[in-house]
Protein backbone atom coordinates (compact mmCIF):
# COMPACT_ATOMS: atom_id res chain seq x y z
CA UNK A 1 0.00 0.00 0.00
CA UNK A 2 2.90 2.35 0.76
CA UNK A 3 4.30 2.01 -2.76
CA UNK A 4 0.89 2.60 -4.30
CA UNK A 5 0.38 5.64 -2.05
CA UNK A 6 3.83 7.01 -2.96
CA UNK A 7 3.15 6.51 -6.67
CA UNK A 8 -0.29 8.15 -6.39
CA UNK A 9 1.10 11.10 -4.40
CA UNK A 10 3.89 11.66 -6.93
CA UNK A 11 1.38 11.48 -9.80
CA UNK A 12 -1.01 13.90 -8.12
CA UNK A 13 1.77 16.40 -7.41
CA UNK A 14 3.03 16.10 -11.00
CA UNK A 15 -0.49 16.66 -12.39
CA UNK A 16 -1.13 19.68 -10.19
CA UNK A 17 2.37 21.13 -10.13
CA UNK A 18 1.44 24.17 -12.22
CA UNK A 19 -1.68 25.04 -10.20
CA UNK A 20 0.18 24.42 -6.92
CA UNK A 21 2.78 27.02 -7.87
CA UNK A 22 0.10 29.69 -8.22
CA UNK A 23 -1.97 28.47 -5.24
CA UNK A 24 -2.31 30.45 -2.02
CA UNK A 25 -0.41 29.45 1.14
CA UNK A 26 -3.58 28.09 2.74
CA UNK A 27 -4.30 25.88 -0.26
CA UNK A 28 -0.75 24.57 -0.33
CA UNK A 29 -0.86 23.84 3.42
CA UNK A 30 -4.13 21.89 3.12
CA UNK A 31 -2.80 20.02 0.11
CA UNK A 32 0.43 19.06 1.91
CA UNK A 33 -1.55 18.04 4.99
CA UNK A 34 -3.80 15.70 2.98
CA UNK A 35 -0.97 14.07 1.03
CA UNK A 36 1.17 13.65 4.19
CA UNK A 37 -1.75 12.20 6.17
CA UNK A 38 -2.50 9.75 3.35
CA UNK A 39 1.14 8.64 3.17
CA UNK A 40 1.33 8.33 6.96
CA UNK A 41 -1.79 6.15 7.02
CA UNK A 42 -0.45 3.94 4.22
CA UNK A 43 2.87 3.46 6.03
CA UNK A 44 1.13 2.80 9.35
CA UNK A 45 -1.05 0.18 7.65
CA UNK A 46 1.92 -1.65 6.14
CA UNK A 47 4.02 -1.49 9.30
CA UNK A 48 1.05 -2.47 11.53
CA UNK A 49 1.68 0.69 13.54
CA UNK A 50 -2.01 1.24 14.23
CA UNK A 51 -3.02 -2.40 14.63
CA UNK A 52 -4.05 -2.02 18.27
CA UNK A 53 -5.42 1.49 17.81
CA UNK A 54 -9.08 2.05 17.04
CA UNK A 55 -8.94 5.33 15.12
CA UNK A 56 -12.70 5.92 15.34
CA UNK A 57 -12.76 5.38 19.11
CA UNK A 58 -13.66 9.04 19.90
CA UNK A 59 -16.68 8.90 17.54
CA UNK A 60 -17.71 5.52 18.98
CA UNK A 61 -17.34 6.83 22.54
CA UNK A 62 -19.58 9.79 21.75
CA UNK A 63 -22.38 8.10 19.86
CA UNK A 64 -22.40 4.36 20.54
CA UNK A 65 -23.92 4.58 24.06
CA UNK A 66 -26.78 6.75 22.76
CA UNK A 67 -27.46 4.40 19.84
CA UNK A 68 -27.40 1.34 22.10
CA UNK A 69 -29.82 3.10 24.43
CA UNK A 70 -32.10 3.74 21.43
CA UNK A 71 -32.05 0.03 20.56
CA UNK A 72 -32.88 -0.84 24.18
CA UNK A 73 -35.77 1.63 24.34
CA UNK A 74 -37.30 0.17 21.19
CA UNK B 1 -18.86 32.99 -16.78
CA UNK B 2 -22.11 31.00 -16.77
CA UNK B 3 -23.28 29.45 -13.54
CA UNK B 4 -23.20 25.64 -13.43
CA UNK B 5 -26.68 24.21 -13.04
CA UNK B 6 -28.09 20.77 -12.47
CA UNK B 7 -31.64 19.77 -13.34
CA UNK B 8 -34.24 18.54 -10.87
CA UNK B 9 -34.24 15.08 -12.39
CA UNK B 10 -30.45 14.89 -12.05
CA UNK B 11 -30.73 15.74 -8.35
CA UNK B 12 -33.43 13.08 -7.83
CA UNK B 13 -31.40 10.44 -9.67
CA UNK B 14 -28.22 11.27 -7.75
CA UNK B 15 -30.06 11.10 -4.42
CA UNK B 16 -31.72 7.78 -5.28
CA UNK B 17 -28.36 6.21 -6.15
CA UNK B 18 -26.83 7.71 -3.02
CA UNK B 19 -29.30 5.61 -1.04
CA UNK B 20 -29.56 2.49 -3.15
CA UNK B 21 -25.84 2.31 -3.98
CA UNK B 22 -24.92 0.72 -0.67
CA UNK B 23 -28.43 0.47 0.81
CA UNK B 24 -29.44 -2.38 -1.47
CA UNK B 25 -26.39 -4.33 -0.26
CA UNK B 26 -26.50 -3.49 3.44
CA UNK B 27 -30.10 -2.78 4.48
CA UNK B 28 -31.65 -6.27 4.00
CA UNK B 29 -28.88 -7.94 6.03
CA UNK B 30 -28.86 -5.20 8.70
CA UNK B 31 -32.64 -5.42 9.16
CA UNK B 32 -32.54 -9.23 9.18
CA UNK B 33 -30.41 -9.08 12.36
CA UNK B 34 -33.61 -8.03 14.17
CA UNK B 35 -36.46 -9.47 12.13
CA UNK B 36 -36.66 -11.60 8.99
CA UNK B 37 -40.37 -12.08 8.28
CA UNK B 38 -41.23 -8.43 8.99
CA UNK B 39 -38.07 -6.96 7.45
CA UNK B 40 -40.14 -5.38 4.68
CA UNK B 41 -42.07 -3.31 7.27
CA UNK B 42 -38.76 -2.10 8.76
CA UNK B 43 -37.59 -1.12 5.29
CA UNK B 44 -40.83 0.78 4.66
CA UNK B 45 -40.00 2.92 7.69
CA UNK B 46 -37.32 4.49 5.49
CA UNK B 47 -40.02 6.96 4.51
CA UNK B 48 -40.06 8.33 8.10
CA UNK B 49 -36.38 9.27 7.89
CA UNK B 50 -37.07 10.66 4.41
CA UNK B 51 -39.85 12.81 5.89
CA UNK B 52 -37.43 14.30 8.45
CA UNK B 53 -34.97 15.13 5.65
CA UNK B 54 -37.73 16.75 3.57
CA UNK B 55 -38.80 18.94 6.52
CA UNK B 56 -35.22 20.10 7.21
CA UNK B 57 -34.57 20.69 3.49
CA UNK B 58 -37.75 22.78 3.24
CA UNK B 59 -36.72 24.99 6.19
CA UNK B 60 -33.14 25.26 4.97
CA UNK B 61 -33.96 26.07 1.33
CA UNK B 62 -36.37 28.83 2.40
CA UNK B 63 -33.81 30.37 4.73
CA UNK B 64 -30.76 29.87 2.48
CA UNK B 65 -31.73 29.70 -1.20
CA UNK B 66 -28.65 29.23 -3.39
CA UNK B 67 -26.34 28.32 -0.50
CA UNK B 68 -24.49 25.12 0.38
CA UNK B 69 -24.81 23.89 3.96
CA UNK B 70 -21.20 24.75 4.74
CA UNK B 71 -21.44 28.31 3.43
CA UNK B 72 -24.79 28.75 5.21
CA UNK B 73 -23.13 27.71 8.50
CA UNK B 74 -20.48 30.41 8.05
CA UNK B 75 -23.14 33.00 7.24
CA UNK B 76 -25.46 32.05 10.11
CA UNK B 77 -23.03 31.24 12.91
CA UNK B 78 -20.09 33.50 12.07
CA UNK B 79 -16.54 32.55 11.13
CA UNK B 80 -15.55 30.76 14.37
CA UNK B 81 -18.62 28.72 15.37
CA UNK B 82 -19.64 28.33 11.73
CA UNK B 83 -16.22 27.01 10.79
CA UNK B 84 -16.18 24.64 13.79
CA UNK B 85 -19.60 23.23 12.81
CA UNK B 86 -18.48 23.07 9.19
CA UNK B 87 -15.37 21.07 10.15
CA UNK B 88 -17.53 18.69 12.21
CA UNK B 89 -19.79 18.20 9.15
CA UNK B 90 -16.77 17.67 6.89
CA UNK B 91 -15.25 15.07 9.24
CA UNK B 92 -18.58 13.20 9.17
CA UNK B 93 -18.62 13.36 5.36
CA UNK B 94 -15.05 12.05 5.26
CA UNK B 95 -15.89 9.11 7.54
CA UNK B 96 -19.01 8.40 5.46
CA UNK B 97 -16.94 8.38 2.27
CA UNK B 98 -14.42 6.00 3.88
CA UNK B 99 -17.28 3.74 5.03
CA UNK B 100 -18.83 3.60 1.55
CA UNK B 101 -15.48 2.89 -0.11
CA UNK B 102 -14.66 0.15 2.43
CA UNK B 103 -18.10 -1.44 1.94
CA UNK B 104 -17.51 -1.43 -1.83
CA UNK B 105 -14.01 -2.91 -1.47
CA UNK B 106 -15.26 -5.74 0.74
CA UNK B 107 -18.28 -6.40 -1.50
CA UNK B 108 -16.23 -6.64 -4.69
CA UNK B 109 -13.57 -8.69 -2.88
CA UNK B 110 -16.10 -11.22 -1.62
CA UNK B 111 -18.14 -11.47 -4.81
CA UNK B 112 -15.87 -11.28 -7.84
CA UNK B 113 -12.21 -10.52 -7.02
CA UNK B 114 -11.27 -12.64 -3.97
CA UNK B 115 -7.54 -12.75 -4.81
CA UNK B 116 -7.06 -9.01 -5.41
CA UNK B 117 -5.98 -6.95 -2.36
CA UNK B 118 -8.91 -4.81 -1.26
CA UNK B 119 -6.86 -1.61 -1.16
CA UNK B 120 -5.97 -2.06 -4.86
CA UNK B 121 -9.67 -2.17 -5.76
CA UNK B 122 -10.22 0.89 -3.57
CA UNK B 123 -7.41 2.73 -5.35
CA UNK B 124 -8.94 2.14 -8.78
CA UNK B 125 -12.40 3.12 -7.53
CA UNK B 126 -11.15 6.36 -5.98
CA UNK B 127 -9.14 7.16 -9.12
CA UNK B 128 -12.35 7.11 -11.19
CA UNK B 129 -14.30 9.02 -8.53
CA UNK B 130 -11.63 11.72 -8.10
CA UNK B 131 -11.40 12.18 -11.88
CA UNK B 132 -15.20 12.62 -12.21
CA UNK B 133 -15.28 15.07 -9.28
CA UNK B 134 -12.28 16.96 -10.70
CA UNK B 135 -14.25 17.55 -13.91
CA UNK B 136 -17.14 19.09 -11.95
CA UNK B 137 -20.68 18.59 -10.73
CA UNK B 138 -22.15 18.39 -14.25
CA UNK B 139 -19.99 15.38 -15.08
CA UNK B 140 -20.96 13.63 -11.84
CA UNK B 141 -24.66 14.17 -12.52
CA UNK B 142 -24.40 13.07 -16.18
CA UNK B 143 -22.58 9.94 -15.03
CA UNK B 144 -25.51 9.29 -12.69
CA UNK B 145 -27.97 9.65 -15.61
CA UNK B 146 -25.93 7.30 -17.79
CA UNK B 147 -25.64 4.71 -15.03
CA UNK B 148 -29.41 4.93 -14.48
CA UNK B 149 -29.95 3.65 -18.03
CA UNK B 150 -27.61 0.72 -17.37
CA UNK B 151 -29.25 -0.17 -14.06
CA UNK B 152 -32.76 0.20 -15.48
CA UNK B 153 -31.77 -2.40 -18.06
CA UNK B 154 -30.35 -4.88 -15.54
CA UNK B 155 -32.59 -4.44 -12.48
CA UNK B 156 -36.00 -5.44 -13.96
CA UNK B 157 -34.52 -8.56 -15.60
CA UNK B 158 -32.95 -9.74 -12.33
CA UNK B 159 -36.06 -8.82 -10.33
CA UNK B 160 -38.53 -10.76 -12.49
CA UNK B 161 -36.24 -13.75 -12.92
CA UNK B 162 -35.73 -13.95 -9.13
CA UNK B 163 -39.48 -13.87 -8.58
CA UNK B 164 -39.85 -17.43 -9.94
CA UNK B 165 -38.09 -18.73 -6.77
CA UNK B 166 -40.08 -16.58 -4.36
CA UNK B 167 -42.23 -18.13 -1.68
CA UNK B 168 -44.69 -15.62 -0.21
CA UNK B 169 -45.19 -17.83 2.87
CA UNK B 170 -41.73 -16.80 4.10
CA UNK B 171 -43.28 -13.40 4.88
CA UNK B 172 -46.03 -14.80 7.09
CA UNK B 173 -47.25 -14.50 9.82
CA UNK B 174 -47.01 -10.72 9.92
CA UNK B 175 -45.92 -8.96 13.15
CA UNK B 176 -45.94 -12.18 15.17
CA UNK B 177 -43.14 -10.80 17.42
CA UNK B 178 -44.76 -7.38 17.74
CA UNK B 179 -43.40 -3.97 16.70
CA UNK B 180 -40.19 -4.06 18.81
CA UNK B 181 -37.94 -5.97 16.35
CA UNK B 182 -39.49 -4.08 13.42
CA UNK B 183 -38.64 -0.69 14.93
CA UNK B 184 -35.13 -1.80 15.94
CA UNK B 185 -34.58 -3.09 12.41
CA UNK B 186 -35.82 0.22 11.02
CA UNK B 187 -33.13 2.26 12.81
CA UNK B 188 -30.45 1.51 10.21
CA UNK B 189 -32.64 2.35 7.23
CA UNK B 190 -34.29 5.30 8.97
CA UNK B 191 -31.36 7.04 10.61
CA UNK B 192 -28.37 5.84 8.60
CA UNK B 193 -29.47 5.71 5.00
CA UNK B 194 -32.45 8.08 4.90
CA UNK B 195 -30.47 10.87 6.56
CA UNK B 196 -27.81 10.58 3.87
CA UNK B 197 -30.35 12.37 1.63
CA UNK B 198 -29.36 15.49 3.52
CA UNK B 199 -26.33 15.67 1.21
CA UNK B 200 -28.74 17.44 -1.18
CA UNK B 201 -28.16 20.60 0.89
CA UNK B 202 -24.62 20.79 -0.55
CA UNK B 203 -26.11 20.93 -4.07
CA UNK B 204 -28.83 23.59 -3.55
CA UNK B 205 -26.73 26.32 -5.15
CA UNK B 206 -26.63 24.40 -8.43
CA UNK B 207 -30.42 24.21 -8.73
CA UNK B 208 -32.29 26.70 -10.88
CA UNK B 209 -34.92 27.07 -8.16
CA UNK B 210 -33.92 25.98 -4.64
CA UNK B 211 -37.57 25.99 -3.51
CA UNK B 212 -38.15 22.74 -5.41
CA UNK B 213 -35.35 20.93 -3.52
CA UNK B 214 -37.63 19.61 -0.76
CA UNK B 215 -40.04 18.18 -3.36
CA UNK B 216 -37.15 16.52 -5.20
CA UNK B 217 -35.80 15.00 -2.00
CA UNK B 218 -39.33 13.72 -1.22
CA UNK B 219 -39.50 12.04 -4.65
CA UNK B 220 -36.07 10.46 -4.07
CA UNK B 221 -37.17 9.23 -0.62
CA UNK B 222 -40.38 7.65 -1.99
CA UNK B 223 -38.57 5.99 -4.92
CA UNK B 224 -35.89 4.64 -2.57
CA UNK B 225 -38.51 3.34 -0.10
CA UNK B 226 -40.39 1.49 -2.84
CA UNK B 227 -37.20 0.02 -4.35
CA UNK B 228 -35.79 -1.07 -0.96
CA UNK B 229 -39.11 -2.60 0.12
CA UNK B 230 -39.47 -4.56 -3.14
CA UNK B 231 -35.90 -5.85 -2.89
CA UNK B 232 -36.37 -6.84 0.76
CA UNK B 233 -39.66 -8.66 0.03
CA UNK B 234 -38.01 -10.51 -2.84
CA UNK B 235 -34.92 -11.41 -0.81
CA UNK B 236 -36.87 -12.73 2.18
CA UNK B 237 -39.21 -14.59 -0.17
CA UNK B 238 -36.32 -16.29 -1.98
CA UNK B 239 -33.70 -16.76 0.75
CA UNK B 240 -36.05 -17.18 3.72
CA UNK B 241 -34.77 -17.40 7.34
CA UNK B 242 -31.16 -17.83 6.10
CA UNK B 243 -31.18 -14.07 5.43
CA UNK B 244 -30.31 -13.63 9.11
CA UNK B 245 -26.92 -15.34 8.62
CA UNK B 246 -25.88 -13.87 5.26
CA UNK B 247 -23.82 -10.73 4.67
CA UNK B 248 -25.20 -10.27 1.15
CA UNK B 249 -28.67 -11.85 1.01
CA UNK B 250 -29.70 -10.02 -2.18
CA UNK B 251 -26.72 -11.58 -3.92
CA UNK B 252 -27.95 -15.03 -2.83
CA UNK B 253 -31.41 -14.28 -4.21
CA UNK B 254 -29.87 -13.33 -7.56
CA UNK B 255 -27.56 -16.38 -7.53
CA UNK B 256 -30.64 -18.62 -7.43
CA UNK B 257 -31.64 -17.50 -10.92
CA UNK B 258 -31.37 -20.23 -13.50
CA UNK B 259 -32.95 -20.09 -16.93
CA UNK B 260 -33.03 -23.56 -18.49
CA UNK B 261 -29.71 -25.36 -18.09
CA UNK B 262 -27.45 -22.84 -19.66
CA UNK B 263 -28.13 -19.36 -18.21
CA UNK B 264 -26.93 -18.87 -14.65
CA UNK B 265 -24.49 -16.84 -12.51
CA UNK B 266 -26.39 -13.63 -13.26
CA UNK B 267 -24.98 -12.26 -10.00
CA UNK B 268 -22.21 -10.71 -12.13
CA UNK B 269 -24.84 -8.35 -13.56
CA UNK B 270 -25.96 -7.49 -10.02
CA UNK B 271 -22.37 -6.73 -8.99
CA UNK B 272 -21.94 -4.49 -12.06
CA UNK B 273 -25.09 -2.57 -11.11
CA UNK B 274 -24.01 -2.20 -7.46
CA UNK B 275 -20.48 -1.06 -8.35
CA UNK B 276 -21.87 1.50 -10.83
CA UNK B 277 -24.28 2.98 -8.29
CA UNK B 278 -21.64 2.99 -5.54
CA UNK B 279 -19.48 5.00 -7.94
CA UNK B 280 -22.25 7.62 -8.16
CA UNK B 281 -22.62 7.68 -4.38
CA UNK B 282 -18.88 8.09 -3.81
CA UNK B 283 -18.69 10.82 -6.45
CA UNK B 284 -21.63 12.77 -4.97
CA UNK B 285 -20.24 12.54 -1.43
CA UNK B 286 -16.69 13.35 -2.54
CA UNK B 287 -17.92 16.39 -4.47
CA UNK B 288 -19.94 17.53 -1.43
CA UNK B 289 -16.86 17.08 0.76
CA UNK B 290 -14.54 18.98 -1.59
CA UNK B 291 -17.04 21.84 -2.05
CA UNK B 292 -17.46 21.96 1.74
CA UNK B 293 -13.68 22.24 2.17
CA UNK B 294 -13.71 25.06 -0.38
CA UNK B 295 -16.32 26.98 1.65
CA UNK B 296 -14.86 26.35 5.10
CA UNK B 297 -11.20 27.02 4.24
CA UNK B 298 -11.85 29.70 1.61
CA UNK B 299 -10.20 27.82 -1.27
CA UNK B 300 -10.33 29.06 -4.86
CA UNK B 301 -11.93 25.86 -6.22
CA UNK B 302 -13.14 22.44 -5.15
CA UNK B 303 -10.42 21.01 -7.42
CA UNK B 304 -7.68 22.02 -4.98
CA UNK B 305 -8.54 19.11 -2.67
CA UNK B 306 -10.16 16.68 -5.14
CA UNK B 307 -7.15 14.50 -5.94
CA UNK B 308 -5.34 14.80 -2.59
CA UNK B 309 -8.67 14.28 -0.80
CA UNK B 310 -9.34 11.19 -2.90
CA UNK B 311 -5.98 9.81 -1.77
CA UNK B 312 -6.89 10.55 1.85
CA UNK B 313 -10.27 8.78 1.52
CA UNK B 314 -8.58 5.75 -0.05
CA UNK B 315 -6.05 5.30 2.75
CA UNK B 316 -8.63 6.23 5.41
CA UNK B 317 -11.03 3.51 4.26
CA UNK B 318 -8.44 0.82 4.98
CA UNK B 319 -7.03 2.29 8.17
CA UNK B 320 -10.34 3.28 9.82
CA UNK B 321 -12.03 -0.07 9.10
CA UNK B 322 -9.83 -3.13 9.33
CA UNK B 323 -12.55 -5.63 8.40
CA UNK B 324 -16.10 -5.96 7.11
CA UNK B 325 -17.19 -6.56 10.72
CA UNK B 326 -15.82 -3.15 11.76
CA UNK B 327 -17.90 -1.46 9.06
CA UNK B 328 -21.10 -3.32 10.02
CA UNK B 329 -20.64 -2.55 13.73
CA UNK B 330 -20.00 1.12 12.97
CA UNK B 331 -23.07 1.37 10.71
CA UNK B 332 -25.39 -0.37 13.17
CA UNK B 333 -24.19 0.99 16.52
CA UNK B 334 -22.55 4.39 15.96
CA UNK B 335 -23.84 5.98 12.77
CA UNK B 336 -27.57 6.39 13.69
CA UNK B 337 -27.08 9.00 16.43
CA UNK B 338 -23.95 10.42 14.74
CA UNK B 339 -26.03 11.18 11.63
CA UNK B 340 -28.92 12.64 13.63
CA UNK B 341 -26.51 15.08 15.28
CA UNK B 342 -24.62 15.91 12.08
CA UNK B 343 -27.24 15.81 9.34
CA UNK B 344 -30.30 17.01 11.26
CA UNK B 345 -29.12 19.10 14.22
CA UNK B 346 -26.39 21.09 12.40
CA UNK B 347 -28.63 22.31 9.49
CA UNK B 348 -31.32 23.15 12.06
CA UNK B 349 -28.78 25.15 14.10
CA UNK B 350 -27.96 27.13 10.93
CA UNK B 351 -31.66 27.78 10.27
CA UNK B 352 -32.39 28.83 13.87
CA UNK B 353 -29.33 31.09 14.09
CA UNK B 354 -30.27 32.78 10.82
CA UNK B 355 -33.87 33.24 11.98
CA UNK B 356 -32.66 34.82 15.24
CA UNK B 357 -30.23 37.06 13.32
CA UNK B 358 -32.90 38.29 10.90
CA UNK B 359 -35.32 38.81 13.81
CA UNK B 360 -32.77 40.97 15.62
CA UNK B 361 -31.99 42.87 12.43
CA UNK B 362 -35.70 43.60 11.89
CA UNK B 363 -36.09 44.71 15.53
CA UNK B 364 -33.09 47.04 15.26
CA UNK B 365 -34.47 48.52 12.03
CA UNK B 366 -37.83 49.23 13.74
CA UNK B 367 -36.07 50.82 16.74
CA UNK B 368 -33.93 52.97 14.43
CA UNK B 369 -37.03 54.16 12.57
CA UNK B 370 -38.70 55.12 15.85
CA UNK B 371 -35.59 57.11 16.67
Amino acid sequence: MTWLALLSSASIIAIEWRSLRTASRRERTLYTLFVSAALLMAVSFDTHLLTGVHVLAPVDALFRPATEWLYQVL
Amino acid sequence: MTRVQISRSQLVIAMVWCILGTGIVTIPSAVAQFTVRDAWISTMLFVVGGGIVVAVTLLFSRMFPCRTLTSALLEACGPWIGRALGIWFLICLYITNCTVLREAEVFVGVTILPKTPEYVMGAFAMLAVAYAVYLGVEVVMRDAELITLLVMLIAPILFFLSMQHMDIHELRPVLVDGWGPVLRGGIVSDLDYALELMIALQFLMFLKNANTAARDVAVAAVVSTVALTLVTVLTIGVVGPSTHYLSYPVLEAVRNIRVGRFLERLDTLYVIAVVSTVFVKLAVFHYAWCSGLKDVFGLSSHRVTTLAGGLLVWTGATVLFRSAGDVQQFIAYTVPVYFVVTFVAIPLVAVIMMAVKSGLRRRNAVLMRRG
